[in-house]
């Protein structure tokens, strides 16, 4: 559920007074989307959820030098990534890149159609499955821009880079989630959504 | 040729992306979060807080050496005159005297001596155990 600015500055006020049950509105609010933008950065249920955890915490601390200069769904996401990119480098693993083959022999729409002749459930395994072989930082620009709908330039508040280069990065995600995808596709489904197209 | 490209790209991303769900974290998450934020403020609240506290050491400090400043340079001409004080009025003293004349036995003095010492010891080791087990 959407949360207006009143409202959202209407608990903050209750949290900066000390109601720290007010808190629990704001995070029933972001949790979902927190957790799931650690997840695809960090690709590890436990560690997405310690962060998940961190990063509220990190928010009620640091909520009374919250001016307002930006949304406070940026400013949450903002912290969510910078935990993320703290547990990496504490991690020192980075994600494994896998190198991904652009010039697929199936172009684009086969792919799509393919994909619309599996079951949805199974569609949506498949997708996360190629989320999760998907760069870290590329699975969260992708998810911040398709699920909440955040411009360019309030990405670019997020992840602390110019909305070009933010632009640039999300085309390239696409890139590689397409390429993925088409790695990850059964040949079988490709061929059998051939067969029933001839 | 490549604007259509990257549309039908866009276009495919963005129906894949809709097809899959947020994920939803363990389902005390919220509980967690405030009983952890709730520990956060206790901690603050009984943090190491020091007895006398930093403003009341630089009033200390700017007092002696203001004190000294003013007897040292400014109650000119008349400064301390060290080597003329005299402790003589002491061995008149009745007080004095009867403690001069207290003889301690050795052991007693050694004794004294030993629970000095010990008293120094746990000073230091019971300051940092109340600091421990404040802190855990």
């Amino acid at each position: 559920m959407q949360m207006t600015g009143n409202q959202e500055s209407t608990i903050i006020n209750q949290i900066k007074g000390g109601d720290t049950r007010a808190f629990s509105v704001l995070v029933d609010r972001y949790k979902d989307l927190v957790f799931t933008l650690s997840l695809r950065m960090l690709k590890n249920r436990e560690e997405a959820e310690e962060v998940s955890q961190d990063t509220f915490v990190k928010v009620y601390k640091a909520l009374s030098k919250f001016k307002g200069d930006s949304k406070l769904s940026t400013w949450v996401y903002r912290v969510a990534y910078n935990s993320c990119l703290d547990r990496i480098k504490k991690n020192k693993k980075g994600h494994q890149e896998i190198e991904i083959d652009s010039f697929s022999e199936y172009p684009l729409k086969t792919l799509d159609n393919a994909l619309e002749t599996m079951e949805l459930e199974e569609q949506q395994t498949t997708i996360r499955n190629c989320l999760q072989k998907l760069a870290g930082k590329d699975a969260f620009l992708l998810t911040l821009y398709y699920f909440e709908e955040l411009s360019l330039a309030e990405i670019s508040q997020v992840v602390n880079l110019a909305p070009n280069t933010v632009k640039v990065s999300i085309h390239r995600a696409r890139k590689k989630l397409a390429g993925i995808l088409r790695q990850n596709l059964e040949p079988e489904t490709i061929q059998r959504y051939e067969r029933t197209r001839n | 040729m490549k604007e259509q490209e990257t549309k039908e790209l866009e276009r495919f991303v963005a129906g894949a992306m809709f097809k899959t769900k947020l994920e939803t974290p363990s389902p005390h998450f919220t509980e967690r979060v405030i009983k952890a934020v709730m520990a956060e403020q206790q901690a603050t609240a009984i943090g190491y807080r020091p007895l006398i506290p930093t403003y009341m050491w630089i009033g200390i400090a700017f007092f002696i050496v203001s004190l000294t400043t003013y007897l040292w340079f400014l109650a000119q001409p008349a400064p301390f005159n060290w080597p003329s004080l005299s402790f003589g009025f002491l061995e008149n003293n009745i007080l004095f005297k009867k403690l001069a004349a207290v003889s301690i036995s050795k052991i007693t003095l050694y004794a004294v001596l030993f629970l000095a010492v010990m008293i120094c010891v746990q000073i230091p080791v019971l300051k940092y155990y109340f600091n421990r087990r404040q802190t855990t």
